[in-house]
């Protein structure tokens, strides 16, 4: 059981119902922080925070997926950061929409423990802003997680029109650079302009350190290490954090 | 001994089954061989299995775990509902002409009328050895033929005429005379209601623990008594006990129009959009019907191309069809007819869907997943919003349709033709390694769109595979849409030969793992001397 401090004086201050700053996991806890919690809960509350795969709630400052949320998942292994991220609650019964992302390996996803049952996709061009959006705000109704790949044309204005509505239906999106695919060119891991932005909540970064199995000449590919760093428009200084992916399971 | 029940209401029906049709399927497609010990999984159960397996232990419903643990050798194969139509078809199509009419419950499975055909072909007993001999022809498959009144005698018979497929038998015929299923029924053990679905395995366990072990110990029962204590579903099982069907027919024609159906303005070449005007005709059809308390029990599913080719079949499904579970079955049929050796030679012009055996709803009829969820509702919801909004080709589910190459293992079906429901039958993969499939891990990215890449040695030169599946020369360089990386650990490669039976879509694939120093992992395919992404590892 993980301790949650709760700093409801700056989610009361600024309408954040639910934001990055109103939950704060003690793993990824600044002393700084600590004077202005308030209340102290024993346990993620579900009916705000949709759970992830234990060694993300260690990172992830509320200890998962705070609805309402806004996640970017960059740098060249967000694919299957984003997967890993969004695997248990839709384990546990949330349905996942996947918005313009038709590359994305189904295979993969079922590996990681994302449920195909309560799969859908949409099949969307980011580069239409307008039908993009409008595709989430329609999911965002009755689909608690939304992968979306993101232009990196995208404007703050639309963004900020789909992020009210996943507020206000209390899902969470998480979002791919829309060129992370092989189709896509190589992956501009370097696209972080416009994540910093007040749009996004969290920015999760990805990169693989490490391939286990494969040789010269022999072997198969195997696990990888995986760095993840977590920043957030209310974590004073982002957190890094290495993880093993074996066969689909996360581990520290 | 007076027979307790009425001669009218129970036809005499002939079954023909094939036990582990899924195996024979597979087996029909080359996929195992038929001497072998083999398994057809479905999410991660043994769906089927052959006789050299169920030799060795090997029994349906086990975990794979369990499976291999009794049977180490045992070949495992994913489960396709598509396969075993199309296998099926020749006997369906064999069938149809020696019968004028009969009812598909699924591949592998069919009954008919037995009263005209029986009197042709010179007896019950008569015209069950033709059929044995005739299935037995068309798949090398074991087949049992079971003749009796009502339906689910019929389906018992023919089950226990196949009883012990370990023993040498690939086939038999069982034959109750008219009059006696209640007879026939009282000595089996109660348990035959679960295996044939018409009585959920709670109930039954509770019979058997208190004592009530054979159908005829259940039959004796006052149905009063039943009635009340187990309810509705207690009620039908008593009926079946006694030799009775469960829903007896409706006796009347059935009412012509009733019958839904649409004409392509343009004809159409491939399923999926007859699928989907499929879809809008069964949601028309079923609702039409629930808002009258009636459910289908027998369709009628017929298709026309421009050049008169037509397909019917008739889907009979006890507790009624949903809109879902007919555009399944449209699905089945117009792939097996399409898949047939020479296909189709136009378009299809007609999609007609015509209830042929209409009863009342009678509750017993939720679906196979259990119920749904809030999430669950909201979601459907959503995906006919969607639908709506973005077009119903761009809202999509996956299916799992096996393969090696991982752009085949699974693909997108629209959402507003799949059961969303019961994707069990949609994402049946069951995990089974596919023979000369990459394992674990799968890789996240899956190209599209055909991805070329150039794979160098380190004079530059791109590397060859040779045609015993070995490489040229050690590959230094992987360039990928102009920028290029420098290979650090690479294996492979590993031949794949797809579709070798037909000369049109056959193609020779060698599969290579590259790792660069940019942190990514690539599977890549060389295919005529060039070499494509098939997926990275991202």
């Amino acid at each position: 059981m993980r301790t949650v401090v709760r700093g409801s004086l700056s989610e009361a201050a600024d309408g954040d119902p639910g934001g990055v700053g109103a939950i704060i996991g003690a793993t990824a806890l600044d002393r700084s922080v600590v004077g202005t919690a308030a209340t102290l809960v024993s346990h993620t509350d579900p009916d705000r925070v949709l759970p992830v795969v234990d060694p993300l709630a260690e990172v992830l400052p509320a200890g998962g997926l705070v609805r309402g949320q806004v996640i970017a998942c960059l740098g060249p292994s967000a694919p299957v950061l984003a997967l890993a991220l969004l695997a248990r609650a839709s384990a546990t019964g949330s349905w996942l929409a996947v918005v313009g992302v038709p590359w994305l390996g189904a295979e993969a996803a079922r590996e990681v423990g994302v449920s195909l049952e309560r799969t859908l996709a949409i099949d969307i061009d980011p580069r239409r802003h307008d039908a993009w959006a409008e595709a989430l705000v329609a999911a965002a109704d009755g689909v608690e997680l939304l992968l979306a790949a993101r232009d990196a044309g995208l404007p703050d204005r639309v963004l900020r029109r789909v992020r009210t509505r996943v507020r206000a239906r209390g899902a969470v999106l998480v979002t791919l650079p829309a060129g992370a695919g092989a189709v896509g060119g190589g992956g501009r891991s370097g696209e972080r302009t416009g994540d910093r932005t007040g749009e996004v909540d969290l920015v999760l970064t990805a990169h693989t350190d490490a391939w286990w199995g494969l040789g010269r000449g022999h072997g198969r590919v195997g696990g990888r290490r995986l760095r993840v760093e977590v920043a957030g428009r209310r974590m004073p200084r982002p957190v890094e954090s290495s993880f093993e992916l074996r066969g689909g399971a996360l581990a520290t | 001994m007076f027979a307790p029940m009425d001669a009218w209401s129970t036809p005499r029906l002939v079954t023909v089954w094939c036990p582990d049709w899924p195996i024979a399927a597979a087996c029909m497609s080359g996929a195992v061989a038929a001497d072998e010990p083999a398994a057809v999984l479905r999410s991660g159960r043994v769906v089927a299995r052959s006789a050299a397996a169920a030799r060795a232990g090997v029994v349906a419903g086990q975990l794979r775990r369990q499976a291999q643990r009794c049977c180490p050798e045992l070949t495992l194969v994913d489960h396709d509902p598509g396969r075993d139509a199309r296998s099926f078809e020749p006997v369906v199509r064999s069938v149809a002409e020696m019968v004028p009419r009969l009812d598909l419950v699924e591949p592998g499975w069919l009954t008919f009328a037995a009263r005209g055909p029986s009197r042709y072909f010179g007896g019950d007993t008569a015209l069950a050895e033709r059929l044995v001999g005739l299935v037995h022809e068309l798949t090398g498959a074991p087949v049992g033929v079971g003749v009796a009144d009502g339906r689910v005698t019929s389906a018992i018979a023919a089950r226990r005429a196949v009883i012990d497929p370990v023993g040498a038998r690939s086939g038999g015929v069982e034959v109750v005379e008219p009059g006696g299923s209640a007879g026939y029924l009282a000595p089996l053990p109660v348990t035959w209601l679960r295996e044939l679905g018409d009585a959920d395995a709670a109930s039954v366990d509770v019979w058997v623990r208190l004592g009530l072990r054979t159908m005829g110990a259940l039959a004796a029962l006052p149905v009063a008594e039943v009635a009340a204590r187990f309810g509705r579903a207690g009620e039908l099982a008593h009926r079946l006990a006694r030799g009775d069907d469960a829903r007896p027919p409706v006796v009347a024609d059935p009412v012509p129009d009733r019958r839904v159906e649409h004409t392509f303005g343009d004809p159409v070449v491939s399923v999926s959009p007859v699928v989907f005007v499929a879809k809008q005709l069964a949601d028309r059809l079923i609702a039409e019907l629930a808002a009258e308390g009636r459910v289908c029990a027998r369709l009628l599913v017929t298709a026309e191309t421009e050049h008169g080719e037509r397909t019917e079949r008739t889907w009979y499904r006890d507790a009624g069809f949903s809109a879902p579970a007919v555009v399944e079955r449209v699905r089945w049929q117009l792939d097996a007819w399409i898949g047939q050796p020479g296909g189709i030679s136009a378009g299809i012009i007609v999609v007609r869907l015509e209830p042929v055996e209409l009863r009342a709803a009678d509750g017993v009829q939720a679906g196979l997943w259990g119920g749904r969820s809030q999430a669950d509702e909201d979601a459907v919801r959503a995906v006919a919003r969607l639908s709506a909004l973005c077009g119903a080709e761009a809202v999509r589910v996956p299916v799992w349709r096996g393969g090696r190459l991982p752009a085949e293992r699974y693909g997108w079906v629209p959402a507003a033709t799949a059961d969303l429901d019961d994707p069990s039958a949609r994402l049946a993969e069951a995990g089974a390694p596919w023979s000369g499939a990459i394992t674990d891990p799968a890789p996240t990215v899956v190209p599209t769109e055909p991805l070329e890449v150039e794979l160098l040695d380190r004079h530059g030169h791109r590397v060859s595979v040779g045609g015993r599946g070995e490489l040229g020369a050690e590959p230094v360089v992987l360039a990928v849409g102009g920028a290029r990386h420098t290979v650090t650990a690479w294996a492979g490669p590993w031949p794949v030969e797809q579709a070798w039976w037909d000369p049109r879509r056959a193609r020779r694939i060698a599969r290579l793992e590259v790792l660069t120093d940019d942190g990514v992992a690539r599977l890549v395919g060389a295919e005529h001397r060039r070499w494509w992404v098939l997926g990275e590892y991202r």
